[in-house]
């Protein structure tokens, strides 16, 4: 009486770690062989992460200072971590998606144990999960908003996006140059005219860049990049050119979303946002990571991220709600 | 309502799994806990989980009126990974939508469906449950007295005898269906409720639902959940939970009520602990939110267990905890 496999629409599939590469200060891709997974998500999609039980037997905390748990015992983590599919991709020239990639930037325990894993070593992967993002009509441009590991929803979408022809720019925002979620190196184009105030040396993504998607980096604390908010970026690029169609996606910190939407609202543009909220099951059974949305009749409901998000309309989504 | 037996014994090999809880023949005695699977439907699209591996499956806790629930954060591991603590508050579109839309579609359902009805009034209980159990696909009501994260009812009647007693006279006057009072185990004297619940006509006692607990952010110094406080279930309550039951066996054994006894359970050894402390049946709930897969692993554990002890039917070991002599029932602490 076992459930068949063909009939499953979620997978659970062992997954091998086949590579890991830090990208910056805090973050790091981890590459997966997971073929039913790569072959079925879509862009803006995520998967849940189960990580093996036999652990280090010791929990950094964000203070930096570690503390040995109880004689040291291998720590468990009960719950799968969310990550979205930052790639999809056949390895090793296979022309069928077979791998994943995930964008991991340390936050927690569950995080570092994660990034702290050898290749080789097996997890369990649960997905696709989510509703994944709505690709914009033929001919319009897109423009992907990330804070910080936000990045890791939109890294598909502007892969897809640039496959389809789209005109594609990618705001990318974090709190130091040296912790975007993205490597970067030297620039060698001109900067953009958009942008007045930008370093004499600017640094962006030749993965990005070689893809043909146009890229705008901002750090709050400065560096060799714009220095400032994304979404201020964001802000000076719709002020001084404005192309005909444009869909806005975004994906980051709240009060960068509340921003982006904001600037959505005013240049009527669409905008679709990816939210997080801490999450428990990854399936719609426990209704944890709901976020409140208004509803046809203008009453407040809420949404599931998991299976009804995470990705929204902007337009949907009660700004004014408290998130913690 | 029955399910046809078979399939190596409903999964547990050579032994035999099968449970008769208050009536109910279920092909094994694995029950997914209320709040953990959903309307039914959700898990049905997860590879290595059906419905039809389970006994039963008890649906989210159905109100009145539709319910938002608690803020978020409603949801935060704790106990170096042992427990979840989580505030959902009761998150539910209401009976008649539960009829309307959920309850048809397990009509044909390949197990029992359990549902649960939850209230701010004795009234709103007994409305409910009528609902619910005019629903074909309904073969059995759990009855909720035991939410820690609401501000009226739920909690509330689950610790004072007479108020538990009255939601479950109420229910139990309107349905000839099964009658499950979900008890807290937040509680000094578990067995006082268990009595009155049963002298009230409950036909089976289920517990534990989870414990009230907190977990601090020591930076923020606030809670880690938006509503404060919420219920611990995972690993860090099994032995609480065990306890509870083990106390409430004691009274139900006597009245010939069974309990649908859990907290925590992960393993096959697990559900053991629970059926040797007097549960004829057991659930599974943060185990389903880590790895619904794991439900027939936990089954085959649970059989393999049975078989190494040359035991042929578990409901043979229902109960069979043997107490040291000296210690005796007032042993401990």
């Amino acid at each position: 009486m076992s459930a068949s496999p063909s009939s499953a629409r979620i997978f659970d599939e062992p997954a091998l770690l086949l590579s890991r590469k830090q990208v910056s200060a805090d973050t790091f891709e981890l590459a997966f062989h997971s073929p039913r997974i790569a072959a079925a998500a879509r862009a803006g999609q995520f998967v849940n992460v189960l990580l093996p039980s036999q652990g280090f037997g010791y929990e950094v905390h964000e203070s930096g200072v570690p503390w040995v748990t109880a004689l040291g015992a291998p720590r468990p983590l009960l719950l799968r971590r969310p990550f979205s599919v930052y790639r999809a991709y056949g390895s090793n020239g296979s022309p069928s998606p077979d791998t994943i990639d995930l964008l991991v930037k340390l936050v927690g325990a569950g995080t570092r144990r994660l990034c702290e894993l050898e290749p080789g070593t097996e997890l369990k992967i649960l997905g696709p999960l989510g509703n994944g993002f709505r690709l914009p009509p033929a001919g319009a441009t897109a423009l992907l908003v990330a804070g910080g590991c936000g990045w890791a929803s939109l890294g598909m979408l502007a892969r897809e996006l640039r496959r389809l022809g789209h005109a594609t720019y990618a705001f990318i925002g974090a709190q130091t140059a040296e912790t975007l979620p993205i490597e970067t190196s030297e620039a060698t184009a001109a900067p953009h005219s958009f942008v007045e105030d930008l370093p004499e040396s600017c640094v962006t993504s030749q993965e990005l860049e070689s893809l043909g998607v146009v890229v705008a980096l901002a750090a709050e604390e400065g560096g060799r990049v714009y220095g400032g908010l994304v979404s201020d970026l964001l802000e000076k690029f719709l002020r001084s050119r404005r192309p005909s169609s444009v869909h806005l996606y975004a994906c980051g910190p709240w009060a960068m979303l509340v921003r982006v939407a904001e600037l959505a609202r005013g240049g009527q543009a669409p905008c679709q946002v990816s939210l997080e909220e801490r999450m428990g099951c990854g399936v719609g059974v426990c209704n944890s990571c709901v976020a409140e949305v208004f509803l046809a009749d203008g009453s407040v409901g809420h949404k599931r991220l998991c299976v009804e998000g995470p990705v929204l309309d902007a337009a949907e989504v009660n700004w004014e709600q408290e998130r913690g | 309502m029955g399910v046809p037996m078979g399939e190596k014994q409903a999964e547990g090999g050579s032994v035999d799994l099968s449970a008769d809880f208050a009536g109910l023949k279920l092909r094994n005695p694995l029950v997914a806990a209320s709040g953990t699977c959903g309307w039914g439907q959700e898990l049905e699209g997860v590879e290595g989980f059906s419905n039809g591996l389970l006994g039963a499956i008890v649906l989210k806790s159905t109100t009145l009126e539709p319910r938002l629930g608690n803020p978020t954060p409603r949801i935060v591991e704790t106990a170096g990974g042992a427990g979840l603590i989580n505030s959902i508050g009761l998150e539910n579109p209401g009976v008649e939508v539960v009829v309307r839309d959920y309850l048809p579609k397990l009509m044909d359902a390949p197990t029992v469906v359990i549902a649960n009805v939850a209230g701010s009034t004795v009234e709103e209980y007994a409305r409910v449950a009528e609902r619910l159990c005019g629903s074909a696909a309904v073969s059995a009501i759990e009855v909720n007295i035991s939410c820690p994260n609401v501000k009226r009812g739920g909690l509330l009647f689950g610790i004072d005898p007479e108020a538990a007693a009255d939601v479950v006279a109420a229910v139990r006057g309107v349905t000839d269906k099964p009658v499950i009072a979900k008890l807290t185990p937040n509680v000094t004297d578990v067995a006082a409720i268990a009595r009155a619940c049963m002298e009230a006509g409950a036909d089976a006692l289920s517990l534990a639902n989870t414990f009230r607990a907190l977990a601090i952010d020591v930076r923020t110094r606030r809670p880690l959940i938006a509503s404060n406080y919420g219920g611990l279930s995972g690993p860090a309550i099994k032995p609480l939970a065990l306890m509870k039951v083990h106390e409430t066996y004691q009274v139900a054994r006597r009245a010939g009520v069974p309990i649908l006894g859990g907290g925590g359970i992960v393993s096959g050894s697990d559900a053991l602990e629970f059926v040797l402390a007097g549960a004829t049946a057991f659930f599974v709930g943060t185990l389903l939110l880590r790895e619904a897969a794991a439900c027939s692993r936990l089954l085959g554990e649970l059989g393999a267990l049975l078989a190494e002890q040359g035991v042929s039917r578990i409901r043979d070991l229902v109960g069979a905890l043997q107490l040291h002599a000296e210690a005796g029932e007032e042993g401990g602490a």
